[in-house]
């Protein structure tokens, strides 16, 4: 069967995570999106994002009641295996698509 | 609000994380970007949420579908359910480009879009807080497990109709017995019990119950417990108190070891021992503790109506079956206790009504809101529909050039009803934030113990009733444009040059009549609002026949405790009023058991010799007050004839009364009260008349005074009374010293309520000046609707006529020739409008007149008087001169068009 492609706000969403030392909730991910595009996020996209990648398995949530110090109940996503093996399958084929394009693009 | 509408919008599981996560990422925005950035992010973010999620589910059906239809051996392609969601898709697709469209041309056009949004935001805006004020009185269900099985009894004299809502405890405790169609009765009354034992005497709103009550109203405490069987019977422990919410707020601080507490009530020790739910709200809102009423027959007479009464019905027993065995039960207690039951007969009644005193003041508030708020959403329709048919025009070119390229009529008029949708809820989230304001002014201006549900808000039902109207407005000031702009010839409309004559004609026939209808809706309005200032004027100016100004009333409540016998009273009347009329700057003072135009009075029925009774409605009968002497040189009510009442008029002398012009004229018309023995019910010895006084207003302002008689305080026991302290200066001034000399006759006594007489006055007109002033304002929003209006149609007029102007003014036309022709264009519109809102105006005006007189008391000087044809002469000449104004600023510009210029432009 073939899968449903890695779209590029999800590619992002990911590494984002992964950037956050692998386990993260949904607002530094919304910051470190921003500080590294450097351009504003919307946190409904990203949300979305979120669950519809839960719902086909690259990442998963889990709820972290507040600690002592009160706060909020917020879940924390961490990239599965599966979105791990997507987010490769992608780089392999930017790479393989990059491949000796380098003088091309120094010319122009 | 703005987390709330992301509630509202999002499915119920996600919802609270996301708003956790939106709130987190605005206190960090907050700190990095400062608070206006950050709440307008936050807005933007509410807003977009919902179209984010609409997309995503979109997208999800989209790529469901396309797998559906490509996959070989799936369901067959383009038929069943994958059909369906690629419609729904398409159409998604469809309409998030009308809406991105709609959002350019919006934008490409500022001025006509804040113009239409503000004329939207002012026509809805008037309809939303009149909705929440409905909401709040009449429609939100009472605070109690069905509410519409609940009845409110009141007693009827059958002759003469008269209602009363009190009932002896004898009389009650025999219904409820009796009554079968009846689950249980509850008696309460309202009433102000003293906190005692503080620093302070303090005095707070109490309700005396059965012990039923809460069991009838199916209520129970969200903490302890209600009262039980036996609190309320002689002998039983009726030291007991239940509190509101609020009240454990202010005075415990929540405190949760509260049960047990005392609370010492009039010098009595009372133990709490429950505490109500915040929207538990009876009998008043103000209502902060209850006690039970010790149901004792032998202390309280069958002919002393004391009681309310709430019954809960059977399920299924109906109001018809009810009251037949009210009657018969009436019937009976009749037979049996002639004496006190005499004529009487038991009345089912609305609960609501007889919680809320104001009842009928706010269904004819509501009725004329709603009628004004119509009004103005009318002339805000007319006027925005008026705009888009101008710009329709404009924009004939593209939309022959859209024809051009394929689009159908149907997407064309979608289109232009997508825009229209989004001025009005733009509009309507304008309207939301004027109603916002207009509600918490209406909060703060109501007074606080009129009967309501919750707060009058901007609440759910607000904002749907308040975007359900904005949706219909869309429709309705959307449609006609839109059809009329999407009908476009191509041929002539991609030529260059102006639009299409028969298009513009068209269209500015439309805009005509919208006019027309605008300025007549506005001269509707504004003759309903002078009459209702007129009337308010009429009063203002009215004679009370007492002096208003310049006097301080304070009121106090002996209570039965330390004040049980009639000497004591009769003694603290006396002494207070030396001690008050001691005080530097009390010109004299006197006391009352009612103070005029206080919504206070009660009836004294008597019989006098040589009046003729022809039937029982007939029985002479008269307001009577009871009244200390120098009331009548306090309050500065003349004397005619006779004398008034002084201190010998005591217990131990004969019974004496003053009576007033009208009850003379009325009962002695031939002849002289004074002198005159009368015989009073319920009063053994005849009663001497000694005095005959000028009419004063007591219980309503009407041009016909009502007869009153007077009786004197001494002679005995006014416990319930307001002092009255005529001043030589600022009455307000007064009062730290007044309470000083009030304190010094009985130090313990709590002051209820402390208020300058001119107050008591203003007061009593306050719910008319609140319409006539919130009318006010309504009506200055349409006028400025109405003269935008005009403005618009002439000076679209003036443009799309320049070039005929200019060759005019070429072959010789004078400049007052061309501004002469554009003004009678703009005034015959008017003429024809004011015509036209004449012929509304007068019907409202009956209207109105009657409308107001089904509730006289409180507005009977609304009439259509001589003056009031002023008002139909006056008020449309202002009108024709702001229709005069606004035709004449465009139609000047028409003359100063250099026609070389203008020709050459073309």
């Amino acid at each position: 069967m073939a899968r449903d492609a890695l779209g590029e706000f999800e590619h992002r969403v990911l590494l984002a995570i992964l950037r956050l030392e692998a386990e993260s909730y949904s607002v530094p991910i919304v910051l470190e999106l921003e500080e590294k595009t450097g351009k504003p996020v919307a946190p409904a996209a990203v949300y979305i994002a979120l669950r519809r990648m839960e719902k086909r398995g690259l990442v998963s949530s889990r709820l972290v009641e507040p600690d002592e110090n009160g706060g909020r109940e917020r879940r924390y996503f961490k990239v599965e295996e599966e979105g791990l093996e997507r987010l490769r399958e992608s780089r392999r084929a930017l790479l393989d698509l990059w491949e000796g394009l380098a003088p091309q693009l120094d010319k122009r | 609000m703005a987390t709330w509408l992301l509630l509202l919008s999002l499915p119920s599981d996600e919802s609270d994380e996301l708003v956790d996560f939106l709130a987190e990422l605005f206190t960090i925005r907050r700190q990095q970007r400062g608070r206006l950035r950050s709440v307008l992010w936050y807005w933007w973010q509410i807003l977009s949420f919902p179209i984010h999620f609409m997309k995503a589910r979109a997208q999800t059906a989209h790529r469901r579908w396309t797998k559906n239809s490509s996959g070989a051996g799936s369901a067959p392609s383009g038929t069943g359910r994958s059909g369906g969601e690629g419609k729904v898709v398409s159409m998604f697709t469809q309409l998030t480009k009308d809406i991105r469209y709609a959002v350019r041309n919006m934008i490409k056009s500022p001025g006509f879009t804040v113009m239409a949004v503000l004329a939207l935001a002012l026509g809805i805006g008037n309809v939303t807080p009149t909705f929440s004020l409905i909401d709040a009185y009449f429609l939100r269900p009472l605070p109690f497990e069905e509410p519409d099985r609940l009845v409110n009894l009141r007693t009827v004299h059958l002759p003469q109709g008269w209602e009363n809502d009190r009932h002896s405890i004898p009389n009650f405790l025999d219904y409820r017995q009796e009554a079968e169609t009846f689950e249980d009765m509850a008696a309460f009354n309202y009433t102000s019990v003293d906190l005692t034992g503080g620093d302070a005497p303090e005095a707070v709103d109490a309700g005396r119950v059965s012990a039923n009550v809460f069991d009838v109203l199916g209520v129970a405490p969200q903490l302890g417990r209600g009262f039980q069987a036996g609190e309320d019977q002689p002998g039983g422990n009726a030291e007991v108190v239940v509190i509101s919410d609020g009240f454990w707020e202010r005075r415990y601080g929540r405190d949760p070891t509260i049960l047990g507490q005392g609370l010492e009530i009039g010098s009595r020790d009372h133990t709490i021992i429950g505490v109500m739910a915040p929207e538990f709200v009876f009998p008043l809102p103000t209502t902060q503790v209850w006690v039970p009423r010790v149901l004792d027959e032998s202390l309280y007479a069958r002919d002393r109506s004391i009681v309310q009464i709430v019954g809960r019905l059977n399920t299924g027993a109906t109001w018809d079956q009810a009251q037949a065995e009210l009657d018969g039960i009436a019937q009976r207690l009749e037979q049996e206790f002639p004496a006190a039951n005499e004529f009487m007969g038991i009345r089912l009644y609305d609960l609501r009504k007889a919680l809320n005193f104001a009842d009928e003041i706010f269904r004819i508030a509501g009725i004329i809101f709603s009628i004004a708020g119509a009004l103005v959403l009318l002339i805000a329709s007319a006027n925005v529909s008026s705009l888009l048919l101008a710009r329709g025009l404009r924009r004939n070119r593209e939309v022959a050039i859209r024809t051009a390229m394929g689009a159908s009529r149907g997407q064309l008029v979608r289109q232009f009803l997508t825009e229209s949708l989004l001025l009005a809820m733009l509009g309507g989230a304008g309207g939301v934030l004027f109603a916002r304001w207009a509600t918490s002014a209406m909060n703060q201006g109501i007074p606080a113990d009129l009967y309501r549900v919750g707060n009058i808000s901007v609440d759910g039902p607000a904002l749907v009733f308040t975007f359900g109207v904005a949706s219909i407005t869309a429709v309705v000031f959307g449609l006609v444009p839109a059809l009329r702009s999407s009908r476009v010839s191509l041929s002539e409309s991609l030529k260059e040059g102006s639009a299409s004559v028969t298009s513009t004609r068209g269209s500015l026939r439309l805009q005509k009549y919208l006019v027309v209808g605008q300025i007549a809706l506005a001269l509707v309005l504004l003759v309903g609002t002078s009459l209702m200032l007129q009337s308010l004027g009429e009063m203002g100016d009215a004679d009370l026949g007492f002096e208003a100004e310049n006097a301080l009333t304070m009121t106090f409540s002996l209570r039965q405790e330390r004040y049980a016998e009639r000497q004591p009273v009769v003694d603290f009347h006396r002494t207070l009023i030396r001690e008050v009329a001691a005080v530097p700057g009390v010109v004299s003072a006197a006391t009352a058991n009612h103070l005029p135009l206080n919504h206070e009075y009660s009836g004294a029925s008597f019989t006098v010799p040589g009046y003729e009774v022809m039937s029982e409605s007939d029985v002479p009968s008269a307001l009577e007050l009871w009244v200390s002497p120098r009331y009548f040189e306090t309050m500065e009510v003349d004397l005619i004839r006779g004398r008034v009442f002084s201190e010998s008029d005591n217990s131990e002398a004969p019974r004496v009364a003053i009576v007033s012009k009208a009850m003379a004229e009325r009962y002695w018309p031939d002849g002289d009260p004074v002198g005159t023995e009368i015989q009073v019910e319920d009063v053994e010895d005849p009663v001497l008349i000694v005095g005959l006084v000028e009419d004063a207003k007591h219980q309503d302002m009407t041009a016909v005074a009502r007869p009153q008689i007077y009786f004197c305080s001494l002679q005995a026991r006014v416990s319930y009374l307001r002092l009255i302290a005529r001043t030589s200066g600022d009455p307000a001034e007064m009062a730290p010293a007044i309470r000083e000399a009030v304190w010094s006759v009985d130090p313990n006594l709590p002051i209820l309520e402390t208020r300058t007489l001119a107050a008591v006055v203003t007061n009593f007109m306050g719910p008319q000046i609140f319409l006539s002033f919130a009318l006010a304002g309504i009506t200055v929003g349409a006028i400025l609707l109405a003269a935008i209006g005009i403005y618009g149609v002439i000076s679209f007029f003036v443009s799309q006529r320049t070039r005929d102007m200019s060759i005019r003014m070429a072959l010789g036309a004078r400049r007052f020739d061309v501004l002469g022709h554009v003004l009678a264009g703009g005034m015959r519109l008017t003429a024809i409008g004011v015509g036209i809102g004449l012929v509304g105006a007068f019907f409202l005006a009956r209207a109105l007149s009657s409308l107001i007189g089904s509730a006289e008391q409180h507005f009977t000087m609304l009439v259509v008087t001589k003056e009031g044809f002023l008002t139909f002469i006056v008020i449309p000449l202002g009108l024709v001169l702001v229709a005069f104004l606004a035709c004449y600023i465009p139609a000047r510009r028409a003359t100063r068009v250099d026609p070389m210029v203008s020709m050459r432009a073309e």
